[in-house]
């Protein structure tokens, strides 16, 4: 009876470790930052223009060395250009105290009109960073001046694409040097004549995208005069029209070159494998691989798109964010082919009842292991429990690794409900570990300060072709830690921080490799454990 | 016997003949014996278990009462208001049972709606008396919980149900699903064979198990075993659009090339002809 008893309690400490292991050191507090809600039409949408949100910019505009916010904002759907317009926002921060102010009009930028994402990059390679906005009409770009002003080039650059953009993503395509632009038209509407409303689940609600026309999307080459030209066919980036959502820029296969993964609302999502040679050339190889749809070949919804060598093979997966009743899908790059291994990692069928959009792989617990958060809302402000199994206000899903699984954990967020849509991760506060920022549709601005008390990380800031690069780190015992600086992927959302590694317990890195956005490679041998290196691409 | 289409919630036979309960099938069932916590904890259970086995001389009916079935045909053409209508005049009349609870859950699981659904199923397992309650409702409880994303609560249900009836393909068949989820490869494939094993007169729910077991194998790394695998379930059921995916990403990951295509095709073409004859309530509906 006495072993049986020892039996037992041993399995009851073994499930306390377990549980304690999986929330140890994730802990974010949410703190007032001064940023404003956003807009994006009335509370509750009566038109699929208006379910998706607005996105987030997170970038350092002035090079101050901390990273500044670009909150897009839609209007009213009589009035697309009410509301308080796109708002860029300068990190004042100090110590611990996080604080935004903003810098809007100061920066010249008036933009009063339908915006939906926005994409960061250096467009004409000057050191500061650059603005895309995607709208519902005319796109914008928005040069920074170096001065903290920005200058609206959209008419000169030719980018100003009519139809209804949703993300949009920077990379080095054709290997020239500068960035080219890739953007995701969703579909044909027109705010007077919506689709008739439909029904999900028995429940009338809004209509569309079902029964509505899916756009092209659109390929801008960049000169590097200052003007782009549509590359779209050129290119053969010209797949069937689909309802486009998301897309990701970076080098897929390893050969140096940029490929490009969209992602679609449920329609196949495209990877376009760069074949380029002498002639840029781009092949969709999505339904051959499987990274077209979830294992079974069922299409999805895909929203939101975050990269990460999850199986630490030395390749890039993928993981999306899906609609209600479905499940997030984790695709593992074998080869170049993708295997769905949803369940097998943990993040499967707990993401059932919600309907996810922005998410990132990184350390939040500072482990040496990256962590997963995904943002999340409903779209029809007529879902519940009762009526779709999911409600209209969902919870954050923070999934923290532990050994080959992902846990979900509280990180002090519990029993929250949220409509959000976009998030943007980086370090807002300098102390080293990823910050998040999200925002709900027409809704709250929420700043999420990391506490994590943890390994220090070694954060890496390029200077040169950075947009698109890989990045691997050697440890001392052969293991190979991967990193891609890739562009977009965040739903209608931009992060352009920095690469950030933390190394395991007892292992020191012994040397970095670099495939610079244009395909050049560097080798660095001597790497710090922790703190900041700055690398500088050779002959740039 | 049940038969119920995960993937699509169809009901497409439902009948159930189960009058006791076999104990020896219980303790030497595969599931007890390849897992070793539960074997441990059986054998903790073994003598509850012998207890309940003197109280299955007055174990819950599991057949369903012939005057319902006119309710359960309204749920299987799809009229399930009509159905919840009548059936809540039945109970009114008659008194709640837990076959009316469970055919009123029934209708909330044909429409998806699994939330509402559970509620019903719980009702009509929760009669004090056991033999009032009615155990397939843990076979669809089991179910909801899975489409409700609740990997625990679905595991208790459908365990529970196999209590009742060890050698329920379907819920030895949902186990393996649930083992992938908790990334027990080795268990799920246990389920999966045992799953095969007891439905050799049931091909199509052995090529559904089968493409599962194919999936174990892939995330095995063993690509002809996965291939195999494929190639059996699709021979078995040429409708089963997942397991023709399935085989044509081995197919070109193994460089066959055309017999890839072949398959893709065959995916699609089987996929139209399944929804195709099917209500769809996938988003956008």
């Amino acid at each position: 009876m006495k072993n049986l008893m020892f039996i037992f309690l041993f399995l009851v400490a073994c499930q306390d470790i377990e549980s304690k292991h999986s929330v140890t050191n994730f802990a974010f507090t949410e703190v007032e930052s001064g940023i404003e809600p956003t807009v994006c039409g009335s509370d509750d949408p009566t038109q699929i223009l208006e379910v998706n949100g607005t996105g987030l910019g997170l970038f350092d505009y002035d090079n101050d060395g901390d990273l500044d916010l670009f909150v897009v904002n839609a209007g009213s759907l009589d009035n697309f250009s009410s509301g308080v317009g796109c708002t860029l926002y300068e990190n004042q921060s100090h110590d611990t105290t996080i604080f935004f102010l903003d810098v809007t009009e100061q920066a010249g930028i008036n933009v009063f009109r339908w915006a939906n994402g926005v994409a960061i990059g250096d467009v004409n390679d000057d050191g500061f960073e650059d603005i895309y906005i995607t709208c519902f009409g005319p796109n914008v770009l928005l040069i920074n001046n170096g001065d903290g002003t920005f200058e609206d080039t959209t008419d000169v650059a030719g980018v100003g694409d009519e139809r209804w953009g949703t993300s949009a993503a920077f990379g080095d395509l054709d290997q020239d040097g500068d960035l080219d632009l890739y953007v995701c038209n969703y579909l044909a509407f027109d705010v007077h004549n919506p689709p008739p409303r439909a029904k999900y689940k028995g429940v009338q609600v809004l209509g569309g995208p079902h029964g509505m026309t899916p756009e092209m999307d659109v390929v801008y080459m960049n000169h590097g005069d200052g003007t782009f030209q549509d590359v779209t066919e050129a290119w053969q980036l010209n797949a069937t029209a689909a309802f486009s959502l998301n897309v990701v820029i970076l080098d897929v296969n390893g050969d140096g070159k940029q490929d490009v993964y969209v992602g679609n609302d449920s329609m196949a999502n495209n990877l376009f494998i760069n074949k380029s040679r002498e002639k840029t050339t781009f092949e969709d190889v999505a339904l051959v691989t499987g990274a077209s749809s979830n294992g079974d070949g069922s299409m999805q919804a895909t929203m939101g798109i975050a990269v990460a060598d999850v199986d630490r093979n030395g390749t890039p997966d993928f993981f999306t964010t899906n609609f209600s009743s479905d499940t997030n899908t984790l695709h593992i790059n074998n080869d170049g082919y993708f295997e769905d291994r949803t369940k097998l990692f943990g993040l499967g069928l707990l993401s059932r009842s919600l309907l996810g959009w922005s998410c990132g792989f990184h350390d939040f617990d500072l482990d040496g292991d990256e962590d997963l958060l995904i943002v999340n809302g409903h779209v029809y402000p007529e879902a519940s429990a009762q009526s779709m199994d999911s409600e209209r206000s969902q919870p954050m899903l923070w999934m923290s690794r532990v050994g080959d699984r992902f846990k979900k954990v509280s990180a002090n967020q519990e029993q929250k409900t949220f409509r959000d849509r976009a998030a943007v991760f980086g370090d807002i506060d300098g102390d080293g570990d990823t910050d998040v920022i999200v925002a709900e549709r027409n809704g709250p601005v929420r700043v999420l300060r990391n506490d994590a008390i943890g390994r220090k990380p070694l954060v890496i800031h390029l200077e040169g072709d950075a947009v698109g690069a890989s990045l691997k780190i050697t440890l001392d015992d052969g293991t190979i830690i991967s990193r891609w600086n890739h562009s977009g992927g965040g739903f209608q959302s931009s992060s352009s921080t920095n690469p950030t590694f933390t190394f395991p317990e007892g292992r020191t890195p012994t040397k970095l490799d670099i495939t610079w956005g244009n395909g050049d490679t560097q080798r660095i041998d001597d790497v710090p454990i922790s703190g900041a290196l700055t690398i500088v691409q050779p002959d740039h | 016997m049940i038969f119920w289409d995960y993937d699509n919630s169809q009901i497409t036979l439902f009948v159930l003949k189960l009058d006791t309960i076999d104990l020896s099938k219980q303790l030497h069932s595969m599931y007890f014996i390849n897992h070793p916590f539960r074997t441990i904890k059986c054998l903790f259970l073994a003598p509850f278990l012998v207890f309940c086995a003197c109280e299955v001389k007055d174990s819950p009916r599991v057949t369903l009462d012939s005057g319902l079935k006119t309710y359960f045909q309204l749920i299987q053409v799809g009229k399930t208001g009509s159905a919840r209508v009548q059936l809540r005049q039945l109970m009114e009349h008659e008194g709640t049972r837990a076959q009316p609870l469970f055919l009123m859950g029934l209708s909330y699981h044909k429409e998806k709606k699994y939330t509402k659904a559970v509620e019903w199923f719980e009702k009509s397992t929760a009669f004090e008396e056991v033999q009032e309650r009615y155990p397939p409702a843990w076979h669809f409880i089991g179910w909801s919980y899975y489409y409700l994303g609740d990997v625990e609560k679905s595991q208790i249900a459908f365990e529970q149900f196999l209590e009742f009836h060890p050698d329920e393909s379907d819920s030895l068949f949902a186990l393996g699903l649930l083992s992938m989820e908790r990334g027990d490869l080795s268990q799920a494939e246990d389920f999966y064979l045992r799953s095969i094993d007891v439905q050799e007169e049931n091909p199509k729910g052995q090529a559904k198990a089968m493409a599962r077991l194919g999936d174990v194998y892939v995330l095995e790394g063993s690509m002809n075993r996965a291939k195999e695998m494929y190639l059996k379930s699709v021979e078995l059921d040429a409708d089963l659009y997942e397991a023709w995916f399935h085989l044509s990403i081995i197919q070109n990951r193994l460089l066959e090339v055309e017999l890839g295509a072949f398959a893709l095709q065959q995916s699609k073409q089987a996929r139209e002809r399944v929804l195709r004859s099917r209500y769809q309530t996938r988003f956008p509906e």
